[in-house]
């Protein structure tokens, strides 16, 4: 190959080849602010030599492949980390939500509900026929009775909206499940060969990551290059380009539970078994969280119902009768209620302890009224307001440690994105010194051609 | 480590938006004046405030309870004191009458009669609608003169219509202040061995209009002994007096310590939060500065 023609065969190859080396790093460049993108190398090779009487002689550059600068490990970690960083994200917007039903910075809450019908049940001792001080102690009562409903309205309503995002998440890891089925099959028919679809690869990482924000899976690689996804329990999502189907279905208590569909097209409930991924973050909250706080509200409230009550009901009103109640209901925060009868007539609110008594007697009043400072709760060991407000540190607690998940597992991604990008991120400055390199020796190829064809003209001249 | 375009770009945005956080939490702070705007900026404060605040409404409860205790004590004072008043002079005029002649007899017989009647009055007072001295019977007058059909003076009676019912004050947890509303007890007390005033000074008028001596002297002796029998009502009512300013005293000292309490949790440290603000304002600058700084060149910006 040593002659004039190998040596323009030689240039036209080098020029080839710095020219897709240039294309690459054009390729590099054009998407360095794409999602997942991981850069590309044009693998070049000198080409296999001659042997000659001076010994082996080069014969010039061909290029090899494409390869996709990429660490199979990180992208698995990263899958990892997002499926408890969507776990707490979504934990942590769900439970700062529900903190502002129980925020009482500036005051209107139960707590002050709670001391305020306490202070009317005093107010009525200081003149226990008084109608103004009735009608306050009645006014206080359904300010407590409306403020229990409301936040028991507003807990259910919260978890209302999280089922909506539930529902919502579940069509979204269909949406991406079948992106992958799709992405796997372009991959396997299109690496048949040596080939290696570098960007559809990206693009199912980057759904694969996307997946596990959602919901707790396990992917792997298979031998055809197609990924099989398994979701909780190692019930399969993806494998290959086979897709089954998660869906929700309505639970005993009207919320909506999540299914994966087995072959026969059963639905398999697995809502306590995901573990990770936004789902998991608002059945927490939905299923556990809320549910608590809802039952400690129940609580208080029927404590209270039943306490204010028995002693209600061992004193008189202003008409002698005994035996009314003064809170209605079924002993949930949901429908406690004043007694209907007493809002029509507030005569029979029994502030006396004898019938023969009426209407100066307040000693009952003041027993309801010292209620207030009596261990009734957690087995007799706090009083209303303690049991309150340990409910309102609780509820604040959650908050702070949903944050601080949060803020440690986003910075692990975060983290782990950085190593991530420290391999297969585009950098421009890199790719620019490519470009100059790349050119200079397309340059340097073009100057070959010229030379050997003044050699050709050279040689051409001597005839 | 191989830094991209991209590292860079993303730590930028993060340490800015972790800035942005900080910055606005100390805006919130310096804004409303509080330390704590929700229940997780200190969940252990938070339910520190909720038990202080339900102090605070309990003890301005006990001092409204404490204010109605001292005004009921109050009236019930000035009432027996009149009470007091009026009986001195029903005595005065029993002494003076003991040498009276039959004429000035008779004239003090009509004295006391007003006087009687005042007296009456003054065991039926009232306090915003409550009768004082009726046990728990406040909506029914506690004496009554049964004279509809008495046609002489020595026919009048007076009935206690009231009962042995006290009238409690809540002043403190779990505490309350007793106070006495028997009226029998007062004027009434016949029965345990007391006097009735209101028989003695039937009877003294009586004495006085029959010109009977012996039994303007008697009668006298009995409503001296009544008028003990006030005075140690209203004595036994000066401890109740006490024991409720006292108990007043405790509340106005205690409640602007419970208050400075509530302060000092809730309350922000508005020159620290604003040296902080200061302190984060400026690595918020430098960041943006930095950024600035390295985001834009790359080599393209040095390449002809």
């Amino acid at each position: 190959m040593s002659d004039i023609n190998g040596i323009l065969s030689m240039a036209g190859q080098a020029l080839i080849t710095q020219q897709q080396a240039i294309s690459v790093t054009s390729h590099n460049i054009a998407n360095v602010n794409t999602p997942g993108y991981s850069r590309q190398k044009l693998i070049m090779t000198s080409n296999t030599w001659l042997n000659s009487a001076l010994g082996p002689m080069g014969s010039g550059v061909s290029a090899d492949a494409i390869e996709r600068i990429y660490d199979r490990f990180i992208n698995g970690q990263i899958n990892n980390e997002s499926q408890q960083m969507g776990r707490w994200d979504a934990q942590k917007n769900a439970v700062e939500s529900l903190e502002m039903i129980f925020n009482e910075t500036y005051g209107y809450g139960l707590n002050e509900a709670m001391s305020e019908y306490w202070n009317a049940w005093q107010a009525l001792s200081n003149n226990s026929a008084g109608l103004t001080e009735r009608q306050m102690l009645l006014t206080r009562g359904q300010i407590l009775t409306s403020t229990f409903n409301k936040m028991d309205s507003d807990l259910s309503q919260s978890q209302k909206d999280l089922d909506i995002s539930i529902r919502g998440t579940v069509t979204d890891v269909n949406r991406l499940s079948e992106q992958l089925v799709d992405l796997n099959q372009k991959i396997v028919s299109s690496e048949t060969g040596s080939q290696n679809a570098s960007d559809y690869r990206d693009k199912r990482d980057l759904v694969l990551k996307e997946l596990s924000e959602l919901i707790d899976i396990n992917a792997f690689e298979e031998a055809t290059g197609a990924v099989s996804v398994l979701v909780v329990n190692g019930r399969p999502l993806v494998s290959g380009t086979a897709l089954w189907q998660l869906s929700t279905q309505t639970n005993a208590s009207g919320l909506q539970d999540v299914v994966w569909i087995d072959d026969a097209g059963n639905p398999v409930n697995i809502s306590n078994d995901i573990s990770g991924g936004k789902l998991k973050g608002w059945l927490e909250t939905r299923d556990v969280v809320i549910p608590g706080y809802m039952n400690a509200l129940d609580t208080l409230a029927q404590t209270l119902m039943t306490e204010v009550n028995n002693l209600h009901q061992s004193g008189f009103a202003l008409d002698q009768s005994t035996l009314h109640i003064f809170f209605d209901g079924t002993g949930t925060a949901a429908d406690i209620e004043v007694n209907a009868n007493i809002v029509a007539n507030l005569d029979l609110i029994a502030a006396a302890s004898d019938p023969l008594t009426v209407p100066g007697d307040n000693r009952n009043a003041i027993e309801i009224a010292n209620l207030q400072h009596q261990l009734m709760m957690s087995g007799n060991t706090a009083t209303f307001n303690d049991y309150y407000s340990s409910l309102v540190r609780d509820v604040g607690n959650e908050v702070l440690k949903s944050e601080s998940y949060y803020t440690h597992q986003s910075e692990m991604v975060a983290q782990l994105d950085n190593y991530r990008e420290s391999v297969s991120g585009v950098s421009l400055d890199e790719e620019m010194i490519n470009l100059i390199k790349f050119q200079n020796a397309y340059s340097a190829a073009a100057k070959l051609v010229s030379t050997a064809d003044e050699m050709i003209q050279t040689v051409l001249q001597m005839i | 480590m191989r830094v991209t375009n991209n590292t860079m770009v993303h730590s930028i945005v993060r340490y800015l938006t972790r800035q942005n956080e900080a910055l606005f939490d100390r805006q919130n702070i310096i804004a409303t004046g509080k330390r704590i705007n929700k229940p997780s900026d200190d969940p252990l404060g938070m339910g520190r405030v909720l038990d202080y605040r339900q102090t605070i409404a309990s003890m301005e409860q006990y001092q409204t309870n404490i204010q109605s205790g001292k005004t009921r004590l109050e009236v019930i004072e000035a009432n027996l004191d009149l009470v007091d008043d009026l009986l001195q002079v029903v005595k005065a005029i029993a002494q003076t009458e003991a040498g009276g002649t039959t004429e000035s007899r008779q004239m003090g017989a009509e004295n006391l009669k007003n006087l009687y009647d005042q007296i009456l009055d003054q065991a039926n007072s009232k306090l915003s609608d409550n009768y004082l001295f009726s046990g728990y019977q406040t909506k029914t007058a506690p004496f009554s003169r049964d004279d509809t059909q008495a046609t002489t003076f020595d026919q009048f009676t007076v009935t206690y219509n009231g009962d042995a019912g006290d009238m409690q004050f809540i002043v403190a947890d779990n505490t309350t202040v007793t106070m006495d509303a028997d009226g029998q007890s007062i004027f009434h007390d016949a029965a345990s061995g007391g006097v009735n005033i209101f028989d003695a000074m039937r009877d003294l008028i009586v004495g006085l209009e029959n010109d009977d001596t012996a039994a303007i002297s008697t009668q006298s002796g009995l409503l001296e002994q009544g008028l003990t029998q006030i005075r140690d009502i209203r004595s036994a009512n000066a401890p109740l007096l006490y024991q409720l300013k006292t108990a007043e005293n405790h509340w106005l000292h205690y409640k602007p310590k419970i208050e400075d309490l509530l302060g000092e949790e809730e309350n922000a440290d508005i020159t620290r939060a604003i040296v902080e603000l200061q302190s984060l304002e400026l690595a918020y600058q430098s960041t943006l500065a930095t950024a600035a700084r390295i985001i834009q060149p790359g080599l393209i910006s040095f390449l002809k």
